[in-house]
């Protein structure tokens, strides 16, 4: 076929060999070569700065952000193909990209938008799962429920118990990546509407692109808001392999559990206050922060209460990060978003009025590595705006972008043959005995 | 000590604990432990010296430590019920893992009390759950989603939302969490097992009054008794010996050091806060993976056919023939090596002894005498095929054919008797990565390009 019909999964197959060859070359020229050390503090705190990981699909550079395969968010948003009449770039371009390393052409995203689309079907016993659900259990354990009950269509599964060679198992993990990611919008639709709407959910549109048909399915029609879908998707998709729920999705998956397996797991650790629930976690605070200063949205005030949480012994939510240390391109991108769009929204000018304090307050205070806002610091708030108000769902959709980021990986460790992660562990005597002999030898 | 619960036994030493971590990092913090090479990153960390794992220790050489105390010392000084087995309560293990202290009889008792009335009931949402679930659903799928479930019920996750409690104090809400869930479990797989055997329809009942392993035999209809079904027609000796039989599996199948996927799973979404339901039902899926939790019916399935392709078990040569032809064609030999360990893993030890101490009864079942015949041969045909690391057989290469040979026959379900089992070592972990404030776990990765520029960095070194 011509390069511009070409399928996403034909484009793969034929990039992947020379990808296999170059790691296999690579590992065998430069494998004994140290590129850095684990020190005891690290194997405590989390594996902080240790180098662990292969993840092709971004890098996260402290100074600079995110890139994905190689680009900025500004060079995704202008490179990226775009729905008609939309200034937002396609989250399923990103996967694309993510898995190919090139951008893709319109006429191949629109293929792969309908790919998606006519993948989206639930099998009916996941439906009556999800109607059996508790409504008070948390949306994010309903989703990775919902997910883990589909292993029962994997077809990575039936073909590994039949005793698929090896070198196909890229090819039914894509399979069952793109029929998990096809069926993601629809899932996340059914567990809002049951938990907060009237249960009911409507098709998706053959026609209609990845990012519109979410919005759609969740009962939202707002064109802006259709392109809000999209832009949240894109940037909450990869943010590197470290991250706990991407780093949980290759973990599982590296014992050669199903896609389906592998992201209900990644999902899992999302679900964990500290990793994708921190958007929720503004939210309240803002509320709590705007109802405690009565309208006055003065910096001087806001100054005053950032001080008072910061001495109260509590941090300011949405600001920091593990690994940046610059403003985190995926707020500037949010708040770009809000400036064209609702720039006189009350929220939006309360984040703005503590983004232009914050950073100063928490340099004083001396405490925090970086002063600057994450992410999370403005998702809620965009949300919000369009009515999308219930914040225990914010992470589902972090959920939904997140599988864009992590199943591409996936595919790349079943081509390229990667094998199960197994790090070595010590228990405190004997990580002491270890310190005490290599530091007798020093 | 004197601590009538784990909860009192654990507040006796987390002060003296947390003090030695404290004092532990401000006079080693940064010494190094171990190089990273090109090689461990894309391999899958391995030789990745960068976990903490407090409850076991792995050594090449002698196998499993659980808090210091290998296999054969725990046999003989973790209690048992006294009265009816010769193995050690699984009960007892959990307080040694937790606490570091081999529990008195009396705790013990205790103890196993407690987790039976902890475990009398499931929660009324998740019996609902999986009872709309497909019976042909695969039982690890069915287990992870019933352990989501529970989420609803969680005192961390409820507690924490609510920002009541002080990081200090997380591991409270953690344990009583942990606890739950591990006394779930029997109630949990036996419905699951009914639920792929017996159209749902109850194959046992629950019993505060027995122990952990008993309630799980019972409950999968594997006890000659008024709480179970007895399906398998066990006479009083087997049910016996099959409910220590469950004791000795999962006593020993508890954990294996932090680094496996279930294990590594489990601590890695609870180190983002997430409760010990999501935590471990991430855990058990990683389990569910084919190069994890398989093998022992990977081994069941090689000894079935290998029977069905020999003429005799008697005939070394011909036996030695079959595993030749094995590996001459690529494939490997089930239940034999280790990913680190290079000598016989003590667990294999103490299963096989478990079958030499019943000769008679297994004295007809060609699957288990091919077992201990081949724990004869193949370690020798392996060394003269010299390309094994370690020719030894491994605790799955027992393991399933003895729960076989009383009649579990759904292979698919021993991964969560193992499930059952490892549930202990991962969440004891949790509990103490609360106890002592862990950090979320966050390594660097890099691609590829990004790796290749590390190696033409002028200080670079080799190993």
């Amino acid at each position: 076929s011509s390069a511009s019909e070409q399928t996403l999964k034909e484009r793969f197959a034929e990039i992947i060999p020379a990808k296999a060859e170059e790691i296999k070359k690579f590992k065998k020229e430069h494998g004994k070569t140290v590129i850095g050390e684990v020190l005891l503090e690290q194997a405590y705190g989390g594996m902080r700065g240790i180098k662990g990981l292969v993840w092709e699909g971004s890098v996260l550079d402290p100074e600079e952000g995110i890139r994905f395969r190689g680009r900025t968010i500004p060079e995704i948003q202008r490179e990226l193909p775009k729905a008609e009449g939309s200034t937002e770039p396609l989250p399923e371009a990103l996967f694309w990209l993510l898995l190919t390393g090139e951008i893709p052409t319109d006429a191949q995203v629109k293929a792969l938008s309908a790919d998606l689309a006519a993948r989206s079907e639930i099998p009916e016993h996941v439906i009556q799962l999800l109607d059996s659900l508790p409504k008070d259990l948390h949306p994010m354990a309903q989703f990775s429920i919902a997910v883990t009950a589909l292993e029962s269509e994997s077809k990575f599964a039936k073909a590994y118990a039949q005793g698929v060679s090896k070198k196909e198992y890229w090819s039914y993990t894509f399979e069952d990546s793109l029929d998990l990611l096809g069926k993601l919008p629809v899932i996340a639709s059914k567990i809002y509407r049951n938990v907060f709407k009237d249960g009911k959910i409507t098709s998706t549109d053959p026609n209609a692109d990845y990012g519109k048909n979410l919005a759609q399915l969740l009962g939202y029609e707002n064109k802006d808001f259709i392109d809000l879908m999209r832009l949240y998707l894109t940037i909450h998709s990869d943010h590197e392999g470290g991250n706990v729920s991407a780093h949980t999705t290759h973990l599982v998956g590296s014992a050669l559990s199903s896609p389906y397996l592998s992201l209900a797991a990644g999902l899992n650790g999302l679900a964990g206050p500290l990793h994708g629930r921190a958007n929720q976690e503004v939210l309240e605070w803002l509320f709590k922060l705007r109802e405690e200063v009565k309208g006055d949205y003065s910096k001087e005030t806001i100054e005053k209460y950032l001080w008072d949480t910061l001495n109260a012994g509590r941090v300011v939510p949405g600001y920091g990060h593990a690994v940046l240390r610059k403003t985190d391109p995926r707020y500037t991108a949010q708040r770009e978003f809000a400036l064209k769009h609702f720039p006189d929204y009350e929220l939006f000018k309360l984040v703005s009025t503590i983004y232009e304090v914050a950073p100063g307050v928490l340099t004083k205070h001396g405490k925090t590595k970086n002063p600057w806002p994450n992410v999370d610091s403005h998702s809620g708030v965009l949300l919000q705006y369009y009515g999308l108000t219930e914040a225990s769902f914010y992470t589902v959709l972090f959920g939904v972008a997140r599988a864009i980021g992590v199943l591409p990986q996936l595919i790349i460790d079943r081509a390229v043959g990667a094998p199960i992660e197994r790090p070595k562990s010590f228990s405190t005597e004997k990580y002491k005995e270890l310190v005490k002999k290599i530091e007798s030898k020093n | 000590s004197s601590a009538l619960t784990l909860k009192e036994a654990l507040e006796n030493v987390i002060p003296k604990k947390r003090d030695a971590v404290k004092k532990l990092k401000a006079c080693y913090g940064s010494t190094f432990v171990g190089p990273i090479t090109i090689s461990s990153v894309l391999g899958g960390m391995r030789g990745n010296q960068s976990m903490f794992w407090q409850g076991t220790s792995l050594d090449p050489e002698h196998g499993i430590k659980f808090q210091g105390l290998t296999i054969e010392e725990c046999q003989n000084r973790l209690p048992n019920t006294g009265i009816d087995g010769d193995n050690f309560l699984p009960e007892s293990m959990l307080w040694l893992l937790m606490t570091g202290g081999v529990p008195t009889f009396q705790q013990a008792a205790s103890f196993r009390k407690e987790l039976a009335i902890r475990g009398r009931k499931l929660p009324h949402y998740t019996e609902k759950v999986l009872s709309s679930l497909p019976k042909d659903m695969h039982p690890m799928t069915q287990l992870a989603i019933g352990l989501a479930s529970m989420n609803k019920g969680s005192l961390f996750a409820t507690n924490y939302q609510k920002g009541l409690i002080g990081k200090m104090e997380f591991w409270k809400d953690t344990l009583e969490d942990s606890l739950n869930l591990i006394a779930s479990l029997p109630l949990l797989t036996g419905r699951i097992y009914s639920n792929i055997t017996n159209e749902g329809h109850p194959l046992g009942q629950y019993s505060e009054e027995v122990d952990w392993c008993t309630n799980i035999c019972s409950l999968l209809g594997m006890t000659n008794g008024t709480n179970s079904s007895n399906t398998c027609n066990l006479t009083s000796q087997q049910s016996l010996d099959f409910i220590n039989l469950m004791r000795l599996y999962t006593g020993i199948h508890v954990d294996h050091e932090g680094g496996n996927v279930s294990a590594h799973t489990t601590h890695l979404v609870g180190s983002a806060l997430s409760d010990p339901y999501l935590s471990y039902s991430s855990g058990i899926m990683g389990l569910a993976g084919p190069l994890h939790g398989l093998a022992a019916q990977e081994v069941v399935r090689f000894l079935i056919e290998m029977n069905s392709n020999i003429s005799s078990i008697a005939r070394e040569q011909e036996i030695k023939d079959y595993l030749w032809k094995i590996l001459n064609s690529n494939r490997v030999i089930p239940g034999y090596g280790h990913a680190v360990l290079r000598k016989p893993d003590p667990r294999f030890t103490a299963m096989l002894e478990f079958a030499q101490k019943r000769p008679i009864e297994f004295e007809n079942d060609k699957n288990v005498l091919l077992m201990q015949k081949l724990a004869e041969i193949a370690p020798k045909v392996l060394l003269e095929h010299g390309k094994s690391k370690n020719p030894f057989p491994n605790v799955d290469s027992a393991s399933g054919i003895l729960f076989y040979h009383y009649g579990i026959r759904e292979l698919l379900f021993f991964t969560v008797i193992f499930g059952c089992s490892r549930a202990m070592g991962p969440l004891t972990q949790l509990v103490w990565d609360r106890i002592l404030g862990l950090p979320i776990e966050r390594p660097k990765s890099l691609n590829l390009e990004g790796l290749e520029a590390l190696t033409k960095a002028s200080n670079v070194n080799k190993l």
